[in-house]
């Protein structure tokens, strides 16, 4: 099912926490809500359930406005970040109790239940109490009570920050599995990017309750609409050098990199991504440092220069090592460099484009 | 001055070292208490648990004991003492036969069913309270008083008969709000309701009986389990919400929502997922009401004389009917504490965590 | 028939927060407020019994002005004695230390006239009621219900304070069998008060308790506890602060067992011997906990009647009279105004005093905490 949302805010007493959110989540689209903590993705994830009123602004599912709806009457499933299963009933109970509420009868629900228990791995669990599940249990019982109703919209609210890093990424994959298999719309929040990346067919990139950039994952790393954007997204994080254009070329100090196109303007962030850099020798390349510190993290090494007064992460492959503090140059690989107003942060585009 | 200076020195003398003095008033180690600590605590918490026991050993040997072992002065030790006789117990138990059981009953049923009432309906309050936001406009409740305390002076000045008064009354105040309480703004909000429920134990009991008295009689209720149930339901409420407000507040929201996404009313949710949660602070509540319910004299007295009478106005009752007759009373008094203090006993967990939910959170 | 049912359960569902809420609140309005409305009316009024019922007459302010004044000031609020010059020192020491009180609110420069008008009743309240004490408790003085309540509250609720804290204290030391403690000194509480005072008679008697030969040993074989006003007064309180001590003990040793244990670690690494761990730590941490259960014990104790018209009946004469089994009597006798009157002044009392008590010191320990 689609959902719009139309110039929705949310105040608390005097704090707005989302400021006019415009937004269109296409049938069967994965739709990802991304954002450092308190940008408002959780609110506006609650007002699509209706856990939370909208101070302003329509919401719709499909055609209908749902704005002033109850909850139970919107025909939504949400799961939670605490998974919110029922402590006093089994999973057989948790998984089947959306069911049991639409007074589906017994055998029906049975049939139902071991369906989607068989589809989340659970059907050897069915009589345990969730406290005797491991946490990615837990999570796939979540998973599978949202799903035995077959909802028209999907609503997870980090659904897997509460699990160690390795199983994370298992149920990342699961999840994504069991989405396009149901193909049933889903809007899910999180403030981990990688889930973002890997996850969604687009990305809403959110900040202090504003919408910054939607698009898909590639889309946004490639083309960052503005400054928040860029250095959200990507790890390392993008490198960030203050400097000015003028005459067709940035300078900060250290560096000087071309840029036909661009206007003359005093106050520059240019931005770079550590995988389109390479150390080069003293004197050569674009940016001049020295070693700041040198990172092994298994596949690659991550050398951290000092340019005029910024720290430059360079990815270089396993095998590099030099000392620390040695002088060196660094070059552009490709001519990957955004540039951002530093007072906006939006982003600075050739003029001729 | 310089014994302390030596206890604190780091050049502490070794164990087999240490002075006489400090064996009997120092600890051994950080973990324990001195020698003279430990004594000194133990004979307090000893002595205090004769303060404690004795009384109820008293009642007890008393119950066995015949009148010629009161009368002569005190006998402590059956069978060594004494020789213990039953005779107090089967005269309870068969001579007075239905004069002891139908009290008896009376209490039970009264203590139960009040406190399932008061735990179910101040649940629903403290639950509300938690979950729900309330908005009373200050106008409408200072309506309501005035129209209550007109109705007050009609019925009981006047002479206009309470059913009329009360119907014309609640009429004028539905109207009210129906069409003049949107006219005002300010209003209160679940805090202040709290504290009114919660207040009301504050009132003594003796201002509100006397007009219960009245209204009962009126109606002609006096002396039915049915009075003594309500007004101890009515008591009691104040602490069940008080008490369950604390754990309701404890159980994580994101259960009650989720459930709402499902489709489930606010009733079910509160009966299904809510109720089910908190039931080590409703055992513990319910234990402490039915224990409140089963002891309490003063309403009893006024609003029971004959078939509706409970334990505690039987055991009263003693007084006046048999003068010192000591061990018919210490039956009485010891069939109406041994399932309390068997209770307390196996379940003290419980009602320790009743009393403390309010207290220590405040 | 289903059509019905549904509408219902979504009506039911649509009016959830009133019906929640509604049952507690018509029962505390039909039991709580509707009584106080009337009693206040009936403590106005003169009642008398008439062929076929009985007629309330409106006598104003008359029921109030008899306890206070009239024929039964010597049971309300008691005989008086003569007031020695040493207490009027006293009670204008008393009056100078709540005016110091009041002014330093005034300067504080958060003052408001609530609570100037809070503070002021607070003041002439307990004032008038040292004086009160003062007066007849002294020389050919004799107390009324009014001033035995009192010392039912505050004597037993300092007793029960000062035992249970003690009792808490020992019992929150390392040591073993702690559970078997808390588990035997729990009990009182949950026994009838009825059969505490039955059992405090048995135990009382000098002649047949358990104590006859240590009384006869001392030479009080043949004393009467029951006819002396104070010792029949002491025999009360006593009875009802071995019910009430557990319940001191009992929140108390949890709050003090709740005190981050690190922070007493911390104090004794730094050289902090038993008593200065107590102040400088543990009472600090414990005292919104001590003045909650203060409270409740305040609010608890001023409803007291069980024990002394089982114990003692009220007497001897009225000397063990609190204010409620005062109701009764007065109430027993038809006179249903003047009962309703006692039980109004004991709500006043109640109230200033646990409303005092609540805004002027439980607050304070908890804004300290805070």
């Amino acid at each position: 099912m689609q959902v719009s949302l139309r110039d929705i805010r949310k105040s608390f007493g005097a704090i707005e926490v989302v400021k006019g959110l415009d937004l269109d989540v296409a049938d069967g689209e994965f739709l990802v809500l991304l954002g450092p903590s308190g940008c408002g993705k959780t609110t506006a994830l609650r007002m699509i359930a209706g856990l939370e009123t909208a101070s302003a602004g329509r919401i719709y599912l499909g055609e209908q406005d749902v704005t002033d709806v109850l909850p139970k009457y919107r025909d939504i499933a949400m799961v939670f970040q605490s998974y919110a299963l029922y402590p006093h009933m089994t999973v057989e109970d948790n998984i089947g109790y959306p069911l049991y509420l639409r007074k589906v009868d017994k055998t029906e629900r049975a049939r139902a239940i071991r369906e989607v228990a068989g589809k989340v791995d659970l059907l050897d669990y069915l009589d345990r109490y969730p406290r005797q599940l491991s946490g990615g249990q837990r999570q796939r019982v979540a998973l599978a009570r949202a799903m035995i109703r077959r909802p028209s919209l999907f609503l997870m609210d980090e659904p897997l920050s509460n699990l160690d890093a390795k199983l994370r990424g298992h149920m990342r994959t699961e999840l994504k599995h069991l989405q396009n298999e149901l193909g049933v719309t889903t809007v899910y929040v999180t403030h981990d990017q990688i889930e973002a990346m890997t996850l969604a067919h687009r990305v809403a990139i959110m900040k202090a309750g504003e919408l910054q950039q939607l698009a898909p994952p590639r889309e946004i790393y490639n083309d960052p609409a503005n400054l928040f954007v860029a250095g959200f997204i990507g790890s390392p994080p993008m490198n960030f050098m203050n400097g000015e254009i003028s005459s067709g070329a940035f300078r900060a100090d250290g560096a000087e990199l071309t840029c036909p196109g661009f206007g003359d303007h005093a106050n520059v962030v240019a931005g770079v991504r550590a995988e389109d850099l390479r150390i080069v020798e003293a004197n050569a390349g674009e940016l001049q440092g020295t070693t700041y510190a040198i990172e092994l993290t298994g596949n690659e090494t991550l050398v951290t220069c000092q340019v005029g007064d910024s720290l430059v992460i360079v990815k270089m492959d396993k095998d590099y090592d030099e000392k620390i503090g040695t002088a060196v140059g660094i070059s552009l690989t490709n001519q990957q460099v955004f540039f951002f107003d530093a007072e906006s942060g939006v982003r600075l585009r050739p003029l001729d484009s | 001055m310089s014994a302390k200076s030596t206890t604190s020195s780091p050049a502490q003398p070794a164990k087999s070292q240490r002075t006489l003095f400090q064996r009997i008033f120092e600890p051994k180690d950080i973990k324990s208490l001195s020698p003279a600590r430990l004594v000194m605590t133990y004979s307090i918490l000893i002595f205090w648990s004769f303060v404690v026991l004795f009384p109820l050993y008293w009642l007890l040997v008393t119950s066995f004991k015949l009148p010629i072992h009161v009368s002569d002065g005190p006998v402590y030790l059956p069978f060594i003492d004494f020789e213990p006789s039953s005779h107090a117990w089967s005269y309870i138990f068969f001579d007075l036969g239905n004069d002891t059981f139908r009290p008896y009953m009376n209490s039970l049923i009264i203590a139960f069913a009040s406190t399932v009432l008061a735990v179910l309906f101040g649940s629903m309050a403290a639950y509300a309270l938690t979950r729900i936001t309330y908005r009373p406009k200050i106008m409408s409740i200072v309506a309501f008083i005035v129209i209550l305390a007109a109705v007050v002076v009609a019925t009981i000045a006047a002479g206009i008969p309470w059913q009329i008064g009360l119907a014309v009354g609640a009429a004028l105040f539905v109207l009210f709000l129906l069409n003049l309480a949107k006219h005002f703004k300010r209003a209160l909000g679940n805090n202040d309701i709290l504290f009114w429920i919660i207040s009301q134990r504050i009132l003594p009991p003796v201002v509100a009986v006397l007009p219960i008295y009245v209204m009962f009689q009126q109606v002609g209720l006096l002396d039915t389990h049915f009075a003594l149930i309500v007004v101890y339901m009515a008591v009691n409420l104040p602490i069940v919400v008080w008490l369950m407000r604390d754990f309701f507040a404890t159980i994580p929201i994101d259960l009650e929502e989720s459930a709402e996404l499902d489709g489930a009313s606010r009733f079910r949710i509160f009966l299904t997922i809510v109720m089910p949660l908190a039931k080590p602070g409703l055992a513990a509540t319910f234990l402490l009401v039915l224990i409140l319910s089963w002891n309490e004299y003063l309403l009893a007295l006024f609003l029971s004389t004959a078939d509706a009478q409970t334990m505690p106005l039987l055991v009263a009752a003693q007084n006046a009917t048999r003068g010192p007759q000591w061990w018919y009373m210490s039956v009485l008094i010891m069939i109406m504490i041994l399932p309390v203090i068997a209770m307390t006993g196996l379940l003290q967990r419980f009602i320790t965590r009743g009393l403390l939910i309010g207290a220590v959170k405040g | 028939m289903s059509s019905f049912s549904a509408r219902f359960s979504e009506w039911s569902d649509r009016r959830a927060p009133t019906l929640l809420i509604l049952p507690t609140v018509l029962i505390i309005l039909a039991l709580s407020i509707y009584p106080l409305l009337l009693s206040l009316y009936l403590a106005l009024s003169r009642f008398k019994l008439v062929r076929g019922g009985y007629e309330l007459k409106f006598v104003g302010l008359s029921n109030f002005k008899k306890l206070l004044f009239g024929s039964q000031q010597y049971h309300f609020l008691g005989t008086f004695g003569r007031v020695s010059f040493l207490e009027w020192c006293f009670l204008a020491l008393i009056a100078v230390g709540f005016g110091l009180w009041i002014w330093r609110y005034l300067r504080s420069g958060k003052a408001g006239p609530f609570g100037l008008i809070g503070r002021m009743i607070t003041a002439t309240v307990l004032t008038g009621l040292v004086l009160l004490c003062l007066a007849v408790l002294n020389g050919k003085g004799f107390p009324g219900s009014l001033v035995v309540t009192l010392f039912y509250v505050f004597a037993g609720v300092s007793i029960q304070l000062v035992i249970g804290l003690g009792l808490a204290l020992l019992c929150a030391q390392r040591i073993q069998g702690r559970n078997f403690f808390r588990l035997i000194f729990f009990i009182p509480l949950m026994v009838t008060p009825v059969g505490i005072a039955y059992a405090f008679r048995m135990l009382a008697d000098v002649s047949k308790g358990p104590f006859a030969p240590i009384w006869q040993w001392l030479g009080y074989g043949d004393f009467a506890w029951a006819v002396d006003a104070w010792s029949a007064r002491w025999v009360v309180l006593i009875g009802d602060s071995w019910q009430w001590i557990p319940f001191m003990f009992i929140v108390l040793l949890a709050a003090l067992e709740n005190q981050p244990g690190e922070q007493v670690e911390a104090a004794k690494m730094d050289g902090a011997g038993g008593w200065q761990i107590f102040r400088d730590i543990s009472w600090p941490a414990i005292a919104p906990v001590v003045a909650t259960v203060v409270l409740i014990r305040l609010i608890e104790a001023f409803k007291i009647v069980d024990l002394p018209n089982i114990l003692t009946n009220g007497g001897p004469g009225i000397a063990t009279e609190s204010m409620t089994l005062h109701a009764f009597i007065a109430w027993r006798t038809q006179d249903l105004g003047g009962s309703s009157a006692v039980g109004y002044m004991l709500l006043f009392v109640t109230v200033v005093t646990c409303v005092s008590f609540f805004n002027f010191v439980a607050q304070k320990t908890r804004e300290a905490d805070a």
